[in-house]
C-alpha cells in the first residue's frame, strides 16, 4: 500500500489552519498587559506575549494568513506558469527563446533576494506580498510545463488532435493538462513550503504583511528580541513555521513517490 | 553581469511608486524634491538615466549614500568582506558535516543511520534560519554561555551565525551527496573494482567519491551564492556587520543608492560564483571540458 500519511496530514493542517480563528481559545488581538510574558499553562497553552496576547490564538490566526497567501500564490503561479510554459514548449522557436531568456533573468537572483529587492520599495500589504511571491515563483511551474510539453507535443495523440483541427485551448485542456497534473501537484506542494518560508522571511525582516497583522514571521521578529526574558514568544511561532514547511516537504516527497 | 546590472536598474525604476517619495517621504518640501530630482537625474528619460547608470558602473562609481554621504562603493567595501567571511565559514561547516555523513549514509543505505540522517536533513531543510538562529543563541549563548550572541568583536562570535547559515546548506548537501554516491555505487565500474579485490575504503573514497563530486560541486557553488544572499537574515539575527545588515539598514533609512548597490553586488556575486563553479567542474570532470 502506498504511504500517504503526510499527504493527509498536510490536508488536515490546511483544514485546521483555515478553521484556526474558530478554534482559537482567545482573541488574537486582545491586549492585557497584566497577563504579559506568561509561560505555557492550562489557560494559555503556549503562554502569552509581551502584551498579554495568547500565543496559540495568534499562531492559529497567523498560520491562516501565511497559508492563505501561499495558496493564492501557488494557484496564480501554477496557472500563469502552466500557460506560459505550454506556449513556450508548444510553439518552440522564438517564443521558446524569449521565454528561456526571461526565465534565466528571473533565476539570475536567488528567490529571496528578488523578493527583498522588490519588497524594499513597496509599502507592506497583502497584495504586494502576493505579487512579489508570484513574480518569484512562476518560473518553476513554467519550466516543468515546458519540459513536459516538449515531449508531449510529438506524441501520436497530439498529432491526432492537431490533424482533427482542435483549437489550442482544447489541446491544452483535454490532452496536455491531464499529463501535467501530477508533476504540477508535486511542484505546488513543495511550492507551498517555499512560499510560506519566503513570506515569513519577508515578514521577519519587516517587509511582508502590515505590522498590525499577526503573521508568524512578525511574531518571530518581535519575539527574538525577548529571547532572554521570554524565549517562548519566539520559539512557538518559529516551531509552527518549521512544522508547516516540514509537513509540506514530506507531503511533496510522498506525492512524488506516489505519482 | 550586464543582465544583472540592467535588471537591478529597471527593477527598481519600474516598481510602482515615486523614488523621491521613497527617499524623502511623501511630505517632503517641494524645493527638496526638486533639488533631489535634478541632482539624481530623475527628470531625464529612462534610457538616458540607464546610459548614465551604466557609465557610472563601468567607472566603478556606485553613487553616494543619501544618509552617510559616503561613497556606496566604500560602504560596500567595508561590509562585504564580513559577509564573504561568514559565508565561507558557513560553507566549511556545511562541507565538513555533509560529505562524510552523506557518504556513510549511502554506504549504509536503508540502515538506521541512513534513515536518521534523511529525517534530520529534511528537518534541516525545513528550519528557517530566523528560527534556527534564535535556537542556537538560546542554547549556546544564553544557557551554556559558550559563544557570544551577537556582534563580531569577541572571539568565537562567528561560530553561531556561521552554523545558522551552514546547517541549512549541510542538510541539502548531505542529501545530494547521498543520492550522488548511490548512483555511482550502483555503477558497473565500482562493481568491477570491488570484484578485482580493491579495498572497500579505496573504492568508496577514491573511485566513487571522485565521480560523485561533480553534482556536489555544482550544488556547493549554487548554495554559496544563496548563502551570500541568505546571509541577510542571519546578519540581522546576530547583528553581524555585513552587506545584508547594510542592505536592511539602508532600506530602513530609504537610502536608495545603497540599496541598489547592495542588491547589485549580491546578485553579481551569485552569478560570478556560479560561473566559477562551471570552471571548477571542468577541472574535476574532463568530459565536461571536452563537450
Amino acid at each position: 500500500m502506498k504511504n500517504r500519511f503526510f499527504i493527509y496530514l498536510a490536508l488536515f493542517f490546511v483544514v485546521i489552519v483555515f478553521l484556526g480563528p474558530n478554534l482559537a481559545p482567545h482573541h488574537p488581538f486582545h491586549y492585557d498587559l497584566s497577563q504579559g510574558f506568561l509561560t505555557p499553562s492550562f489557560q494559555h497553552w503556549l503562554g502569552t506575549d509581551e502584551n498579554g496576547r495568547d500565543i496559540l490564538s495568534r499562531i492559529l490566526f497567523g498560520s491562516r494568513i501565511s497559508m492563505g497567501i501561499a495558496l493564492v500564490v501557488v494557484l496564480v503561479c501554477a496557472f500563469l506558469g502552466t500557460i506560459i510554459g505550454f506556449l513556450a514548449g508548444y510553439f518552440g522557436g522564438m517564443v521558446d527563446r524569449i521565454f528561456l531568456m526571461i526565465a534565466d533573468l528571473f533565476q539570475a537572483f536567488p528567490g529571496i533576494l528578488l523578493a527583498i529587492a522588490i519588497a524594499a520599495f513597496l509599502p507592506p500589504s497583502f497584495l504586494n506580498v502576493v505579487v512579489i511571491l508570484c513574480l518569484v515563483g512562476w518560473v518553476g511551474y513554467a519550466r516543468i510545463t515546458r519540459a513536459q510539453v516538449l515531449s508531449l507535443r510529438e506524441k501520436e495523440f497530439m498529432e491526432a488532435g492537431r490533424a482533427l483541427g482542435l483549437p489550442l485551448w482544447r489541446l491544452f485542456s483535454f490532452h496536455v493538462f491531464p499529463n501535467l497534473a501530477g508533476p504540477l501537484v508535486v511542484q505546488a506542494t513543495f511550492g507551498m513550503a517555499g512560499v510560506i518560508l519566503i513570506e515569513s522571511t519577508l515578514s521577519f525582516l519587516g517587509l511582508g504583511v502590515p505590522a498590525t497583522v499577526p503573521s508568524l514571521g512578525r511574531m518571530m521578529d518581535s519575539g527574538s528580541s525577548l529571547l532572554l526574558v521570554a524565549p517562548h514568544i519566539a520559539l512557538f511561532p518559529g516551531l509552527a513555521i518549521m512544522l508547516i514547511i516540514l509537513i509540506f516537504n514530506l507531503a511533496g516527497d510522498q506525492l512524488r513517490e506516489n505519482i | 553581469m550586464f543582465v544583472v546590472v540592467t535588471l537591478v536598474f529597471f527593477l527598481l525604476r519600474l516598481i510602482p511608486g515615486d523614488p523621491i517619495d521613497f527617499i524623502l517621504g511623501e511630505t517632503a518640501p517641494q524645493a527638496d524634491r526638486l533639488a533631489l530630482v535634478t541632482s539624481q537625474g530623475f527628470d531625464e528619460p529612462l534610457l538616458k538615466q540607464y546610459s548614465h547608470f551604466l557609465k557610472d558602473i563601468f567607472e566603478g562609481n556606485l553613487g553616494q549614500s543619501y544618509f552617510t554621504r559616503k561613497s556606496v562603493g566604500d560602504l560596500i567595501g567595508e561590509r562585504y568582506p564580513q559577509t564573504v567571511k561568514l559565508a565561507l565559514v558557513a560553507m566549511v561547516w556545511a562541507i565538513l558535516f555533509s560529505i562524510p555523513t552523506g557518504v556513510f549514509a549511502s554506504v549504509l543505505r536503508g540502515k538506521f543511520f541512513d534513515r536518521l540522517l534523511l529525517a534530520l536533513s529534511l528537518v534541516g531543510i525545513s528550519v528557517p534560519s530566523f528560527y534556527l538562529g534564535p535556537l542556537l543563541v538560546l542554547l549556546f549563548s544564553i544557557k551554556l554561555d559558550w559563544f557570544p550572541a551577537s556582534g563580531q568583536d569577541l572571539s568565537g562570535s562567528i561560530i553561531l551565525p556561521s552554523l545558522t547559515l551552514g546547517l541549512a546548506m549541510a542538510a541539502i548537501l548531505t542529501r545530494m551527496t547521498r543520492s550522488s554516491m548511490l548512483d555511482i555505487l550502483n555503477s558497473d565500474y565500482v562493481r568491477t573494482a570491488r570484484a578485482k579485490g580493491l579495498s572497500f575504503f579505496k573504492v568508496v573514497f577514491k573511485h566513487a567519491l571522485g565521480n560523485a563530486l561533480v553534482p556536489i560541486v555544482s550544488l556547493i557553488a549554487l548554495q554559496f551564492g544563496t548563502l551570500l544572499a541568505g546571509a541577510i537574515v542571519t546578519e540581522k539575527i546576530f547583528s553581524w556587520p555585513g552587506l545584508g545588515s547594510l542592505l536592511l539598514e539602508s532600506i530602513g533609512r530609504r537610502d536608495y543608492a545603497v540599496v541598489q548597490g547592495c542588491l547589485m553586488v549580491i546578485a553579481l556575486a551569485y552569478v560570478v560564483v556560479n560561473l566559477l563553479a562551471d570552471l571548477v567542474l571542468t577541472k574535476i570532470d574532463p568530459r565536461i571540458r571536452l563537450k
